[in-house]
């Protein structure tokens, strides 16, 4: 695996409205390599949605550098999934979905096929036509993830994508998830609150602290790439989730 | 077998409320409609009995409160002399243009006052300031500058539209969530497409409702502005109706202008059904 994206020495200061300073973030640094899945994890307030709204190019004011090997073209190569599913609720299912490629002028038969693959892929072929309404909560987070995939972007950046669900509803999304890793091999950057999460999906994890900001440790997974249900039980899923507990207290 | 139950139950579930959900959506408008139009008829058939009961049974004279049929002969006379069409015609070609004029100018102005907070500074106080003041008062104003034209009928019934429809424009381009909005950077929408594909759908529910009330503005300013200058239209009707002495025919010039304000409501709200069907 080649590196694909190096944060380096970011730092972010925030001017509160009442004057005074917020150091979101101090001289953190991360290697995002291809194809790879890193989970960032830390208390509320430690700047992970800070440090991938700067990824996503939404905030250019920031000290250090975030090191590209190619660099993300705008519009094109981000994908972003926000921790509540933001569909148009004007829009189908299928014109939600095919929002990014409409943005781009892309009218072409590939980018239609690759809808469908993708409303395929997350179980909403079926839904197509139906408006946001009259979608269950994971069902339209699934519509976000295949929003954000639709266009073909480079790396997805999610920011607790399945912090409004259920538990039952989240692991089920977590394998959906792990399935579109598999047919697409995207780069993604997942926020999450959850060890749990963090363990099952990741394949490195970067844990923060907050006050300020900063990347305590990295760690990477001690897990096969093929992950299923059963991996949640297996003794290194709960000894490294445990272990990433401790390090957050 | 309760488990199996449990498994199995989710599914079939969702099949049957789409199915139900369908079937439903067929029979309601359908049957609501009919109900709709049974109460009103209904409404109307009391309005007119105790009309009648009310002027015959108190001995009203004519000329305070004629009967509900010498209305309608005083209408029927307006058909047959050929002058309904001309004087309702030219009521709703002004309507019609004020109220799609300044429903362009009222979007075009919350959009900039949306837009720039420098303008929003300097003028939104001014905009409350002049929505707080009697339009009926500046209107004896529009026509010493105009004149007996149809340029001050248009200018009052635009001053009466655009408020409604800049407030609703300012209110709704603020409707679109912070998510929706990153979207929309994150996709790198140019500032026409962002407004055609997010700003204006999000703000549709805001701009309808205004419409609801600009609609009716429009019809109150072009009743006003005839009432005060023109020769020609409903509200030319009236004064015609009130100078003669012709109860009837006044009587029956406010009918016609209720059943016009009624349809220009239902057209905003015939609008609203198709446009926000997503929302239902
Ligand atoms: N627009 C802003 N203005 C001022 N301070 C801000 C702003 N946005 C974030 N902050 C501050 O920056 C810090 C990091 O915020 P951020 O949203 O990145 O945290 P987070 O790790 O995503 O938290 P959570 O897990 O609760 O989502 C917080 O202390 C917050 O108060
Ligand atoms: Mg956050």
């Amino acid at each position: 695996m080649s590196a694909f994206l190096s944060v380096r020495g970011i730092s972010k200061t925030y001017t509160a409205a009442n004057g005074s300073k917020v150091v979101a973030l101090d001289d953190v640094d991360l290697d995002v390599a291809e194809g790879e899945i890193v989970a960032l994890i830390g208390p509320s307030g430690c700047g992970k949605s800070t440090l991938l709204r700067m990824v996503a190019g939404l905030d250019t004011d920031f000290g250090g550098e975030l090191a590209w090997t190619v660099e993300p073209r705008p519009g094109k190569d981000i994908g972003f999934v926000f921790q509540e599913p933001a569909l148009l609720p004007w829009r189908t299912v299928r014109r939600n979905v095919s929002l990014g490629l409409e943005a781009q002028g892309d009218k072409s038969p590939k980018g239609r096929e690759r809808v469908g693959e993708l409303l395929d892929l997350v179980g909403l072929t079926d839904f197509a036509g139906s408006f946001p309404k009259e979608l269950s909560g994971g069902m339209r987070q699934r519509a976000a993830i295949a929003r954000a995939l639709a266009y073909d972007p480079r790396i997805l950046l999610m920011d607790e994508p399945f912090g409004a669900l259920d538990a039952i509803t989240r692991d089920r999304l977590h394998d959906d998830l792990l399935r579109i890793w598999a047919t697409t091999r995207k780069t993604i950057i997942l926020v999450t609150h959850s060890v749990e999460e963090a363990t099952y999906l990741a394949d490195k994890v970067a844990v923060m602290t907050a006050r300020p900001g900063r990347i305590k440790a990295v760690h990477e997974v001690p897990l096969d790439r093929d992950r299923t249900p059963r991996t949640r039980q297996l003794p290194r899923f709960a000894e490294f989730a445990g272990m990433l507990r401790q390090e957050l207290e | 077998m309760s488990t199996g139950t449990v498994t199995r139950g989710p599914a079939p579930r969702e099949e049957r409320d789409r199915a139900g959900g369908g079937a439903r959506a067929r029979n309601r408008p359908a049957r609501g409609f009919a109900v709709r139009i049974l109460t009103t008829a209904a409404y109307l058939a009391v309005i007119l009995a105790a009309w009648y009961l009310y002027v015959t049974l108190a001995d009203v004279p004519s000329f305070l409160l004629p009967e509900p049929g010498e209305v309608w002969d005083a209408g029927r006379e307006l058909v047959t002399e050929g002058q309904l069409w001309p004087h309702l015609g030219y009521t709703l070609r002004n309507i019609a243009l004020g109220f799609v004029g300044g429903s362009l100018v009222g979007i075009l102005l919350g959009w900039v006052l949306w837009a720039s907070r420098t303008v929003r500074e300097i003028f939104a106080p001014y905009m409350v300031l002049l929505q707080a003041a009697p339009k009926i008062a500046v209107a004896p104003l529009l026509v010493l500058w105009f004149g007996l034209s149809l340029t001050s009928q248009y200018a009052l019934i635009l001053l009466l539209v655009f408020f409604p429809m800049t407030a609703a424009t300012m209110l709704g381009l603020r409707d679109v969530p912070a998510d929706v909005s990153t979207l929309g950077r994150l996709l790198h929408l140019s500032r026409w497409r962002y407004l055609r594909t997010i700003q204006l759908p999000a703000a549709m529910p805001a701009l309808l409702a205004g419409a609801k009330i600009a609609v009716i503005d429009a019809m109150t300013g072009a009743f006003l502005a005839e009432y005060l200058s023109a020769d020609r239209g409903l509200g030319y009707l009236m004064v015609l109706g009130n100078t003669q002495n012709d109860t009837p025919l006044l009587i029956a010039a406010v009918v016609l202008t209720v059943a016009v304000g009624l349809l220009g409501f239902g057209l905003v709200s015939l609008a609203e059904r198709r446009l926000l069907r997503w929302s239902r």
